[in-house]
């Protein structure tokens, strides 16, 4: 079952002097992939992902989210979304603020508090949980923010740069706990610009650039038709048609 | 609905954190405490100015508190980026928009009804205080005006900028406070076109005067007929709505 179904997608933003930040672009996503999505800064992974969560008002072309439009409220009911900016209410501790995620999805009173502990302790939050987010650093705004990604136990997970300003130790940890939820049976998209981390975790992957699809596919597969010898990062350049080196 | 309620109590949560009120809260204090020790003008005018200077300063404090409180909340969350993982949930932007007016106007309301409360002990300790019924027409009357500057504040930002919005919604409050009144003789006084359109203004504009019932307090005058009051209640409520339908349309065609 496809998850994501993207077909010829136009954004425009409509700021002046701008142009489009989506031009045509196609994606499929299938139930149960782990899934990367590449591209240089500006290609629009992220206006892909707000398309996704059905934060974009217009747009041209054809996009389904588990087989409903994107701002169908009970498809947002089984995403989780961790934004690409972690910024929470600052006057709030991470475990009111999961609170009241929790109420928003609806969750009761006792799954919602047994699930928060579970969250807190998953992201390594356990000293801060009771602080003001006033003083929290970078990364453990983001710990923050994967947490309450989690918060309804979604059936698909978007994560745009997920592990951006996390410590070697963190960064690690979080990719053990993406791919346990990978083994749960989540489906789960994320950007990302850490090649190794994608080849290490992905089943498929797909790279963009100028708001155009410019590959999709298992990433063996991939690295096979270009002879199989490239390494991922010189395969990733030689698409994205970067001449640095 | 459920959405609704827990944005309106986030959004109170937000402003007893940020302790934006307490400020005010102790300005009219010190105010009102002042004012119960002083006093000015001979002693037979004593309570009709207290009543006059503390119901102005309450009314101003709460009109404040309503629009810096109500300005803030869309380019807070929409700059700092917090509306993209709340709209990422089940909660469309009519419940924002619709959750974060109630919680400001709760909020505010509850402000005003601390500082009224305030008042209505002052003035009755100093002097002989207020005839029950205006006391509670007063009282309904300031939580619809709350309610009309909560709404109108909120559109304006998503027109102008924060400081901008804020600006214009004391320039609106002032110049209707002072040339509504006026406003109405030009209106009577023209024909034709003209007075058409000077209706059509007339109209429009929200009618804050209504509202403020300070000279009544002061000179102790009776309070309003019961239909007067329902009129109010009824124009606030249309107002109102057709303010947060138009904000709710203009956020939804918004980039965020
Ligand atoms: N709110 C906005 N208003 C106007 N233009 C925007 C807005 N957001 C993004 N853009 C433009 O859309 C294009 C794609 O941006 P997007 O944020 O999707 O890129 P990205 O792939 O996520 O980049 P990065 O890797 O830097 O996060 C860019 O050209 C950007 O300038
Ligand atoms: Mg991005």
């Amino acid at each position: 079952m496809k998850y994501i179904e993207i077909e010829k997608l136009y954004v425009n933003y409509e700021s002046k002097n701008s142009k489009e930040a989506l031009q045509g672009l196609d994606l499929n996503v299938y139930k149960g992939q782990i899934y990367g999505f590449l591209g240089p800064n500006g290609a629009g992974k992220t206006t892909t992902i707000k398309i996704i969560l059905g934060l974009i008002p217009r747009y041209k072309g054809k996009v389904l989210i588990m087989g409903a439009s994107p701002d169908n409220l009970s498809v947002k009911q089984k995403i989780g979304f961790m934004p690409e900016i972690a910024n929470y209410y600052w006057y709030l501790t991470p475990r009111e603020l999961l609170y009241m995620y929790a109420q928003i999805f609806g969750i009761s009173k006792k799954n919602a508090l047994a699930k928060i502990e579970k969250l807190i302790d998953l992201s390594d939050l356990k000293d801060a949980a009771d602080n003001l987010m006033r003083t929290f650093s970078k990364g453990m705004m983001q710990k923050v923010s994967f947490a309450q990604a989690l918060i309804n136990d979604p059936d698909l997970l978007i994560l745009d740069e997920p592990t951006s300003g996390l410590d070697p130790v963190s960064r690690i940890k979080m990719r053990d706990v993406i791919k346990e939820l990978h083994r749960e049976g989540k489906t789960i998209f994320f950007s990302s610009h850490e090649l190794s981390e994608v080849e290490m975790i992905c089943d498929e992957v797909a790279i963009i650039k100028d708001g155009k699809l410019l590959r999709a596919g298992k990433l063996g597969d991939l690295l096979k038709k270009k002879g199989g010898s490239t390494t991922f990062e010189s395969y990733f350049l030689s698409i994205i048609g970067d001449n640095y080196r | 609905m459920r959405q609704i309620w827990i944005l309106a109590q986030n959004t109170i949560k937000a402003l007893i954190r940020k302790k934006d009120f307490y400020v005010f809260f102790i300005m009219l204090l010190v105010l009102l405490v002042s004012l119960l020790s002083e006093n000015f003008f001979g002693a037979r005018n004593v309570s009709r100015y207290i009543k006059d200077i503390g119901f102005f300063c309450l009314w101003l404090f709460s009109f404040i508190i309503a629009v810096t409180f109500a300005s803030k909340q869309l380019p807070e969350e929409i700059d700092s980026k917090t509306i993209l993982p709340l709209l990422a949930k089940p909660v469309t932007r009519t419940h924002f928009i619709l959750g974060r007016f109630l919680g400001t106007v709760l909020a505010s309301s509850s402000a005003y009804t601390i500082f009224y409360f305030l008042y209505i002990v002052v003035t009755s300790i100093k002097g002989e205080g207020i005839a029950f019924s205006l006391v509670i027409q007063a009282y309904i009357m300031g939580i619809c005006f709350l309610s009309l500057v909560s709404a109108i504040s909120i559109l304006l930002t998503l027109y102008l900028t924060l400081s901008a919005g804020i600006t214009v919604s004391f320039v609106i409050y002032f110049a209707i406070i002072w040339f509504a009144d006026k406003l109405r003789a030009i209106v009577i006084s023209r024909t034709g076109i003209e007075s058409v359109l000077l209706n059509i203004v007339y109209y429009v504009i929200p009618h804050y005067e209504f509202y403020d019932l300070r000279v009544r307090l002061a000179h102790s005058w009776e309070a309003f007929p019961l239909w007067v009051l329902s009129g109010v209640i009824v124009y606030t409520i249309l107002y109102t709505s057709v303010v947060l339908y138009i904000s709710c349309s203009k956020l939804k065609k918004k980039f965020l």
